[in-house]
């Protein structure tokens, strides 16, 4: 490549960069634009389907830009080896090959203890509970398995998930023979409708997303799973430290969407249960 | 006869004639120049100094007497705002000066005027999660070609002239988390690669490609159970199928091939180390995970395995097997000499390796803490674990036990190259003191979900330094000398006849000492951390020395509390290069 195409790469890089930086509430009514970042590939919260950008973690930014009177502009990133590593290349930081950073990520956890640790980013308007889950075949392990069923069944997970290091080690061990690793959980999925594996454990949203059109005989449900770390956790909506104004419109925007339906709709429209956690988006911000 | 004369001389004038059509095409580097580049001064035409690895020049000019009258020639700053760890070995051939640098560049300079002649920057696409920062550490020259690897792990051969791409090979994908950033050597015609990236999920190869096309010649994967290809069929699976790992583990095994290669004619060997195996938590994966943490001799010729050992077996430390194996010849006290390799590990201890058979001669500590293993045992080959100082597995909520472990998982020495000179027959090893506290972390997220990760944190071992220089005596395992540095050291070490070793520091010099003794005679100030790889080649009758300079790499990036300590220092991105000037006549 030629230094002249170099020169306008960088100059279009640069001025993509500009538009791509965290902006205080007044900036973001400003400019008229909300930024966000979602994960790729993660259907059925964020992916691009039929070359549009699609999923509930896209609608929920979507409908929370028109809330503050702006449009969204999504960016779809790769998940890096952490939350915190994310956090830091689309939110407070940028990562160090350019790109900047969005004023919010979505699918976020909600967690004092790990909100300690992360005091870069204010985590805000908690919208799901998510839980871990499992999809099996009723015709293979009934429809009130336990673990117990895996020992003789194979199980997929995605690699290297909170599921797939809890089943390695689960039942002292006697269930990793069965494991099945596969890249996403999307072709964990297609491998369970293809009866190569009998159950797959994973997040529930996820689970249900992606077998949104299912046999009867597949079932998605929780099992007893002794010894798993945590069975569930919040999500929500991480933003930059001292932008305070923007937490504060962020969280009323979304207790209002709560209030009104629109963040059950969305679920319901991906045909995935609208579980709230405990503490719903409130109205008038403590944070 | 006249006939027979004029034979002769029609023979000579075709000679001469040959000769002369010859000379342009010098330009291309050939597999004898490639054999020989250990004993040839005035070139440097692979990664090592010659495919052995030692990096040892046979220059004299520049030697402990003389070395105080080495200056700077010329300085080229790669520009930009790139600016991060510069971690390049640079090539000399044909009067031009090769050198790649951070975010996948390559630059072209004369070699007498510093004046650069091309600047080829690679199109990185959006969305790349390289794991360890930007660097990369060289290239590979062949023909009339510059090879080198990206970070979005593509080949690209460039021809050094111009810098054009002359071709491109598409290594793996980079979205599933693939990079590359070692240097390729070339063996036969052959460009010889490991892959790199994405921790977890991805298997670890070997590839061998035509240096001219690209095309893949052959391929194996380092993970037993996995099938390796020749000429596009199958060559027969690595190992043995769930030998030594769970289920289906070995799919997702890891042992990358990242850092690259040596090679060793007299053996026919190309010796290609591998990286820890995955997932992190070592009880998740009973068994020794081949070959995960190992070195592999393999045959150039098909890409067969001709044997392994395995640092490491049972990884839980994060101990990378990839450091370089240095052929070189073991001279025992009865005059007999065997064919070995040197190899100082990330678990700190320095091997040597008989390296027709693998069998280990002798494995010794090369750094002063180490609590993972009480000693290699001679007679197994195995380690003596601590089991008490393997970390735990992560199944309580809680944060269980912290482990203490020595060395950190950033090694008693890193990626950063070692020397070895003949002539003192000593390696010279860029060790770094460090440990780190290991910990269950319970309160961790990836991808939005929760996660049980590992927490940890590098930790000094001594107040006043972390790096050290040492010379270690292959026959006995002792250190025969060591020259401390404050920050960790990360570049790497070249040794030469005039009895110096070079190797450059954080702080920002490069620095020569005794190979004998280990005395500092030389230093320079290059402005930023030195954390690439020296040379020295000789040009109109004067030795000249080269080395990157830019502060970066892997420390600033995980260091911890070590990271601390050299925050002050500046990135930066030049390449520095120095002469000892021809003495008034």
């Amino acid at each position: 490549m030629n230094k002249r195409v170099l020169a306008s790469l960088a100059l279009s890089l640069s001025l993509v960069t500009s538009s791509l930086v965290a902006a205080g509430l007044d900036e973001v009514k400003n400019k008229g634009v909300l930024s966000v970042s979602l994960y790729k590939d993660f259907p059925p919260y964020s992916y691009i389907s039929e070359g549009k950008q699609s999923g509930i973690d896209v609608e929920i930014a979507n409908a929370l830009a028109a809330k503050l009177g702006v449009s969204s502009q999504i960016r779809l990133v790769g998940a890096d080896e952490n939350v915190e590593d994310d956090l830091r290349n689309n939110v407070w930081k940028g990562h160090y090959l350019g790109g900047g950073v969005t004023d919010l990520m979505l699918h976020m956890p909600v967690d004092n203890a790990f909100s300690e640790k992360v005091d870069k980013v204010k985590f805000v308007a908690p919208y799901q509970l998510e839980q871990i889950a499992f999809a099996f075949d009723t015709n293979k392990v009934g429809k009130q398995p336990t673990l117990a069923n895996f020992m003789s069944e194979p199980i997929g997970v995605e690699v290297d998930t909170l599921s797939d290091l809890y089943l390695l080690e689960a039942m002292q061990g006697q269930l990793s023979k069965s494991v099945r690793h596969f890249d996403s959980l999307t072709k964990a999925v297609a491998a369970l409708k293809a009866g190569e594996v009998t159950g797959i454990m994973g997040p529930r949203g996820e689970l249900e997303g992606l077998l949104q059109e299912r046999p009867e005989t597949l079932q998605i449900q929780s099992l007893i799973t002794p010894g798993l770390a945590r069975s569930n956790w919040a999500m929500g909506i991480a933003v930059k430290a001292d932008n305070e104004e923007l937490v504060k419109a962020v969280n009323e925007s979304m207790a209002a969407l709560v209030k009104d339906g629109t963040v059950k709709k969305i679920f319901e429209q991906y045909k995935v249960t609208y579980t709230p956690p405990a503490t719903p988006p409130e109205l008038s911000t403590k944070n | 006869m006249k006939s027979g004369e004029l034979l002769r001389k029609v023979l000579l004038a075709s000679a001469i004639s040959a000769a002369l059509y010859a000379a342009p095409l010098m330009a291309a580097v050939n597999d004898q120049d490639i054999a020989n580049d250990a004993t040839t001064t005035n070139d440097v035409v692979s990664y090592g100094l010659g495919l052995q690895g030692q990096r040892f020049s046979p220059l004299d000019k520049l030697n402990t007497e003389t070395v105080k009258n080495l200056i700077p020639a010329f300085v080229l700053s790669y520009g930009d705002e790139k600016q991060r760890g510069q971690e390049a070995q640079p090539l000399v051939h044909n009067g031009k000066i090769f050198v790649t640098a951070s975010y996948s560049r390559v630059f072209a300079v004369d070699a007498k005027t510093g004046e650069e002649l091309w600047q080829y920057d690679h199109r990185l696409p959006d969305g790349i999660l390289p794991c360890c920062d930007v660097v990369n550490r060289g290239g590979a020259l062949y023909d009339n070609l510059f090879i080198f690897s990206t970070l979005d792990a593509q080949l690209v051969a460039l021809e050094q002239d111009t810098g054009k791409v002359v071709w491109k090979e598409k290594m793996e994908d980079y979205k599933a988390g693939y990079s590359n950033t070692a240097a390729p050597i070339i063996v036969n015609g052959k460009v010889i690669t490991g892959v790199s990236g994405g921790e977890f999920g991805i298997v670890g190869k070997v590839e061998a490609r035509d240096a001219k096309t690209g095309k893949l010649v052959w391929m194996r994967p380092t993970v037993e159970g996995h099938m390796g290809t020749l000429d596009g069929k199958d060559n027969g699976i690595t190992g043995e199928t769930n030998k030594s790992w769970p289920g289906d583990l070995w799919k997702t095994g890891g042992a990358a091939t990242w850092l690259g290669g040596t090679y060793d004619a007299e053996t026919n060997s190309l010796f290609f180390g591998t990286g820890n195996p995955a997932p992190w938590n070592s009880h998740l994966r009973p068994g020794d995970n081949l070959y995960s943490s190992s070195i592999l001799a393999i045959n150039p010729d098909d890409g067969k395995i001709k044997w392994h050992y395995q640092w490491t077996p049972h990884d839980g430390w994060d101990f990378d097997g990839v450091n370089e194996f240095v052929s070189f010849d073991l001279k025992q006290a009865d005059g007999k000499v065997i064919k070995a390799g040197g190899h100082a590990d990330r678990n700190g201890f320095f091997y040597v390796l008989d390296r027709t058979n693998g069998q280990l001669i002798s494995a010794s500590p090369f750094v002063n803490k180490i609590t993972w293993a009480k000693g290699i045992d001679l007679k197994t080959g195995r380690p003596e674990y601590d089991d008490t100082n393997r970390p735990g597995a992560p199944s309580a909520a809680d944060k269980g036990q912290s482990v203490f472990s020595a060395p950190s998982f950033l090694g008693g020495k890193n990626w950063m190259p070692m020397a070895y000179n003949p002539n003192t027959d000593l390696f010279y090893v860029p060790a770094n003191e460090w440990g780190m506290d290991i910990w269950n972390e319970p309160i961790s997220y990836k991808k939005g979900a929760a996660y049980l990760g590992a927490g940890f944190t590098i930790k000094p071992l001594n107040e006043d330094y972390i790096g050290a220089l040492r010379a270690i005596d292959p026959k006995t395992g002792k250190v025969a000398w060591e020259a401390k540095n404050k920050a960790p050291l990360w570049g790497g070490v070249l040794t030469t006849a005039g009895n110096l070793v070079f190797t450059g520091t954080p702080e920002g010099y490069l620095k020569a000492f005794d190979a004998k003794t280990g005395n500092e005679l030389w230093k320079f100030q290059t402005g930023s951390g030195v954390v690439g790889c020296p040379i020295t080649w000789e040009q109109d009758g004067e030795q000249f020395v080269a080395v990157p300079s830019g502060w970066g790499g892997a420390v600033p990036l995980w260091g911890g509390e070590v990271a601390k300590s050299v925050k002050h220092l500046n990135q930066g991105g030049s390449l520095w290069v120095f002469k000892l000037p021809k003495a008034p006549s």
